[in-house]
């Protein structure tokens, strides 16, 4: 795939991602032409995208550019540390916009080195409601952006498979999945669904308890260690890596190892006070975990005010 | 302000009536959303421009009863430090000062009431509210659906006659001050997750009311405006005193690290409007908008207000048979609002009719569909949780910018996912 970039493009890309890591955004006309792009990029892609290792898995990063920036600087730099998000790039934070781009931009310049799942917030309805459209409006003065980016997440890969044993996703298993060949058999490109096998995917989450259960948030299932180890036996995998879930020291082993949870979101929300982490799989596929707390500020943001809609 | 007698009052376990989204409109239609909307604006209009520590308002023995039985909570926490084992997140000592409430709450209860209330079935009714106030146990979550319980409580205690009118602003700035001292006690000490937040873009992970009435409280201040409680200095000065720089001064304990106009965007804005109170005339911008925003995210967004608890008290009048409400024709759908702010964490806007949660049980051998088949028959729904798979009144998908292309719609040429199978 990289050798399709034509250098023109290349020179350009590299253009937007030295601006990105700038945090500046980049001009909507520029948003256009990255996201047509991306498009052609992500549609190369499997539901279950294949991924070599040595790769980084990082969990959910949710705005919050100058941690992203830190995990950089811990884990390195792309394209010499290759990456995999398991999804959540925006929403609740400040600068959603900034880090999504800046995560599309290294997906179209590196496809082979670089790759990005589906969130549950990676959704029209979602977005609307916690943040991303609203963080749009205001720093582009209307929601195009918000529509590229919104259109662009439909493309996005469900699932990847690091070296056909590590299994990587947002959210969880499904009852209407067994095989990874039920995956590959979906439709992903269109709006999250409200339920089913693609939804559950970006919604369920590991449980404590054994079986299927109800999820208290309404979408997708919870899933016992029974389910996870049937589910890794079945498709021959050592581990189901995913995020989704807010963890006090940025990853979780759950079900006999059978499951970690990863989240690159430190001290979320600007006050739950956790950890972040990454888990690197090296060539061998050994999995290390890096833990990271915030990155240290630098300056007030470009702030322009708004008199919320309730106040006017 | 006791509602006529209460002598021959059917007391009632309160329970959930809404459902869906049409319920959500039926309730805010209804007489008991006027009469719980009611009871918050006249705690607002209470305390305007009255200190916490002023004087200017008398204090009941009901209240003292109160705040003393929140004290008591409080020091629960010291013998549940937090525990030191691995967890995903919220400490889960918190289930151990949680079941402490639950054992603790009915003698309290019985104690503030009057003896023939208590005897009547009063406790049965109220004490479901005080329970449901302080988070979740299982989920060791907090949010604003948690906050109005206890409200929804403070408001019973007016109607049942053991607060009076009079004693609107110690019931504001005594205890509900009380009960959010517990709540940030409880926050630090056991880091309950925020149930729903919206992140730096709603105003506040956890609370509502205190900005609410907080904003109220300043109306007419000589010294402080919108502006002057971003400063630091203001915030340390009257915190103590006004709830509204209290509630912001915790907010920013939290939040340290980074610029206010960052981390709390929406409060930030909201310091540059004029005043607190628009140029003398009645209308106070901050607070009227507080009111509107309190409505608008919490007793209107049925992932909230789903939790909202029905008796005699408080009824779900358009469940009565008879009641005018309940023979009115069906309403239009209230215009679709843009957001929602659940109860749960991220949880899925469109889950309304969602069950409550449940253990199911299943045959060890059960393969993943057939769990799925066993789960719908369980839950009388389709194969989601969500419910929204055509079940009687199930909430539709809140396309609220279908101008903006937000309904979902099949893309041509898509094909990224079948067939590309490595």
């Amino acid at each position: 795939m990289s050798g399709d970039l034509e250098e023109a493009t290349i020179s350009c890309v590299d253009g937007w991602i030295e601006k990105l890591f700038d945090a500046k955004t980049l001009t909507e006309a520029e948003v256009v032409q990255l996201c047509e792009k991306a498009r052609e990029v992500l549609l190369e892609e499997s539901n279950v995208q294949p991924v070599r290792c040595p790769v980084t898995v990082c969990g959910d990063v949710h705005g919050q550019f100058h941690d992203l920036m830190e995990l950089f600087r811990i884990g390195g730099n792309a394209p010499d540390t290759n990456y995999l998000f398991m999804g959540d790039y925006v929403d609740r934070g400040y600068y959603s916009v900034e880090t999504v781009t800046l995560l599309v931009a290294l997906k179209v310049r590196y496809p082979d080195r670089v790759y990005i799942l589906r969130g549950n917030h990676e959704s029209r309805q979602i977005t609307q409601v916690y943040g991303f459209y609203d963080e749009c409006v205001r720093k582009y003065g209307n929601a195009t952006v918000w529509k590229l980016f919104t259109d662009i997440f439909d493309y996005l890969p469900l699932t990847a498979l690091v070296d056909d044993q590590i299994f990587c996703l947002h959210g969880g298993l499904s009852p209407s999945i067994e095989t990874l060949d039920h995956i590959r058999a979906l439709d992903r490109v269109q709006e999250v669904p409200h339920e089913g096998p693609m939804c559950d995917l970006l919604w369920s989450d590991p449980d404590d308890r054994y079986g299927w259960g109800i999820s208290p948030r309404g979408a997708g299932y919870t899933f016992g260690q029974d389910i996870s180890e049937q589910y890794n036996h079945t498709n021959g995998l050592t581990l189901i890596a995913r995020a989704h879930q807010l963890v006090m020291d940025g990853y979780n082993w759950s079900h006999g190892m059978n499951v970690v949870t990863i989240f690159s979101a430190p001290n979320y929300c600007y006050r739950c006070g956790n950890q972040a982490a990454l888990m690197e799989i090296d060539e061998r596929l050994n999995k290390t975990f890096l833990q990271f707390d915030p990155a240290p500020r630098r300056g007030e943001p470009h702030v322009t005010r708004r008199t919320p809609e309730y106040f006017l | 302000m006791p509602e006529a007698s209460l002598a021959s009052q059917e007391w009632k376990v309160p329970t959930r009536a809404i459902f869906n989204a049409s319920d959500v409109h039926k309730f805010s239609t209804s007489r008991t959303y006027a009469d719980y909307l009611g009871f918050v604006r006249k705690c607002g209009e209470a305390v305007k421009a009255k200190g916490i520590s002023s004087g200017q308002y008398p204090v009941s023995p009901a209240v003292e009863k109160i705040e003393k039985m929140l004290g008591e909570m409080e020091g629960w926490v010291a013998e549940y430090p937090p525990l030191k084992q691995p967890m995903r997140f919220g400490n889960k000592a918190f289930c151990s000062w949680h079941s402490r409430l639950v054992s603790e709450a009915p003698r309290m209860m019985a104690a503030l009431l009057p003896k023939e209330l208590a005897e009547a079935g009063a406790v049965r009714e109220l004490l479901p509210y005080l329970c449901s106030s302080f988070g979740h146990e299982q989920r060791i979550d907090y949010g604003t659906g948690h906050e109005t319980q206890f409200a929804v409580w403070l408001c019973c205690l007016v109607k049942i006659g053991v607060m009076a009118e009079e004693d609107l602003p110690a019931l504001v700035l005594r205890c509900f001050m009380g009960y959010l001292r517990v709540m940030r006690l409880l926050h630090k000490s056991y880091v309950l997750e925020p149930a729903g937040s919206h992140g730096v873009w709603g105003l506040d992970d956890y609370h509502c009311l205190p900005f609410v009435w907080g904003a109220a409280q300043l109306i007419d201040h000589a010294s402080l405006t919108p502006l002057s409680v971003t400063n630091e200095e203001t915030l340390v000065e009257f915190s103590d005193d006004w709830m509204y720089i209290g509630a912001l001064k915790f907010a920013w304990d939290l939040k340290s690290g980074a610029p206010f106009a960052e981390c709390c965007p929406m409060l930030n804005d909201i310091s540059a409007l004029p005043s607190w109170k628009k140029l003398c005339i009645l209308l106070c911008v901050v607070y009227s908008g507080m009111l509107k925003l309190y409505e608008g995210e919490v007793l209107q967004k049925l992932p909230v207000v789903q939790h909202f608890l029905f008796g005699s008290l408080l009824p779900a009048t358009w469940q009565q048979p008879g009641s005018a409400e309940a023979h009115k024709p069906p309403p239009i759908p209230p215009p679709a609002s843009p957001g929602f702010d659940p109860y749960i964490d991220a949880q899925a806007p469109w889950a309304g009719e969602q069950a409550e949660l449940q253990e199911l049980e299943l045959p060890a051998s059960a393969t993943g569909s057939e769990a799925l088949a066993h789960m719908a028959q369980t839950m009388r729904l389709g194969p989601a949780v969500g419910g929204t798979s055509g079940g009687p009144g199930a909430p539709k998908v809140d396309h609220t910018r279908d101008e903006l292309g937000t309904v979902p719609e099949q893309k041509e040429g898509g094909g990224g996912g079948t067939g590309k199978a490595s």
